[in-house]
């Protein structure tokens, strides 16, 4: 099997990580430049920092390697014959997915600095599922606060007046209670 | 402030992102900016798709029982709607059914057809209300009735006695986010 195609990637403060295409892709931005064929000497990406770069291409390897495992797993599956090996290939791929579970998780483990860096770099790189689950890692941190906890937590200035606020809480007191 | 705050299209899959309608409002009332995207007609569309509101229970009228429908909520409730299960229950408290029996005719998007009969001197008139189960206290002076649909109907009623339904649910209450 030929080793697979690399990319260079260029963070906004000059570090350079080398990285399968496969990962790389996973960022539709990035995809585009090598459409583009804008790869040469590297691509570079001036609004995400090292650090942080690091971080998202730890997540886009992760996902690559197990997308990877999962199609060349369906495709010996495929060519079994026997029901026994694709019931393992099955029961393989199942494993993949409680892995990449508990490694999302683990993966938004971070103070709440390092997850805004996540979920910019992510939007801007536009990888789906790293978006989605920082967005989803900050909506748990709303949960279960009441308004004024929102506020603390995430340094936002109340900006309703006394009645206003009053006022939308009586109209919708089942959400309070 | 944060930069991924601040940004709209961020705050809301954000706010997408917060599962349950209560949870929606709380976030509501943190600043008019985030009510106003949590408010937003096209917001609340896709917060309905991809949150599918829950069943909050079932009113229920029996044959020989009690007048008034019975509210029976969906169990197990998880804690942040059970609030608005308890609210649901109490409609049939309100001020204005006191002296009347009812029949739940219909419910749509939270709000439900009911049909309230009152007997006068041997005399039984009906009205109709569309009820909020989730409105404060049913409304102004505890009449029942504070969607724009209130009071579509009233007359002489024609019924002679309660309705008397076997115990099939009634109507099903959902709860879904209607923040402001």
């Amino acid at each position: 099997m030929a080793s697979p195609a690399m990319v260079t990637l260029i963070s906004s403060d000059d570090a350079r990580f080398e990285v399968t295409e496969a990962a790389a892709t996973m960022s539709q931005t990035i995809r585009h430049m090598i459409e583009d064929g804008c790869t040469d000497g590297g691509i570079p990406l001036p609004n995400v920092p090292a650090r942080t770069l690091a971080k998202v291409l730890e997540y886009c390897n992760k996902h690559a390697a197990a997308t990877a495992a999962e199609s060349s797993a369906a495709g010996g599956a495929a060519a079994g014959s026997d029901s026994g090996s694709s019931s393992s290939a099955d029961s393989a791929g199942k494993d993949d997915g409680v892995d990449l579970a508990s490694f999302d998780k683990a993966f938004v483990e971070v103070d709440t600095d390092t997850l805004y860096d996540l979920l910019l770099a992510a939007n801007y790189l536009d990888v789906k599922t790293l978006l989605d689950l920082c967005c989803q890692k900050v909506a748990d941190m709303i949960r279960g606060k009441t308004p004024e906890q929102i506020r603390q937590t995430f340094g936002i200035k109340n900006d309703f007046s006394p009645e206003e606020e009053e006022k939308i809480r009586k109209e919708n007191q089942w959400a309070f209670e | 402030m944060s930069l991924v705050l601040s940004d709209d299209d961020l705050l809301r899959e954000i706010l997408l992102r917060l599962g349950l309608p209560t949870t929606l409002l709380r976030a509501a009332l943190v600043s008019r900016r985030w009510l106003r995207h949590a408010s937003d007609p096209a917001f609340l569309r896709a917060f309905r798709a991809r949150h599918p509101p829950g069943l909050l229970g079932a009113y229920l009228s029996t044959a020989d029982s009690a007048p008034l429908p019975r509210f029976l909520p969906t169990r197990p409730m998880p804690p942040e709607p059970a609030a608005a299960a308890r609210r649901a229950g109490s409609l049939f408290d309100a001020a204005a059914f006191r002296s009347s029996s009812a029949a739940v005719r219909d419910c749509r998007g939270g709000r439900l057809l009911v049909a309230a009969y009152e007997t006068h001197y041997g005399d039984t008139e009906s009205r109709h209300l569309v009820c909020s189960s989730l409105s404060p206290a049913g409304g102004r002076g505890g009449r029942p009735g504070t969607g724009p649909a209130a009071a579509g109907y009233q007359g002489p009623g024609t019924a002679s006695s309660t309705t008397a339904t076997s115990s099939s649910p009634a109507a099903a209450v959902t709860a879904g986010p209607t923040p402001a």
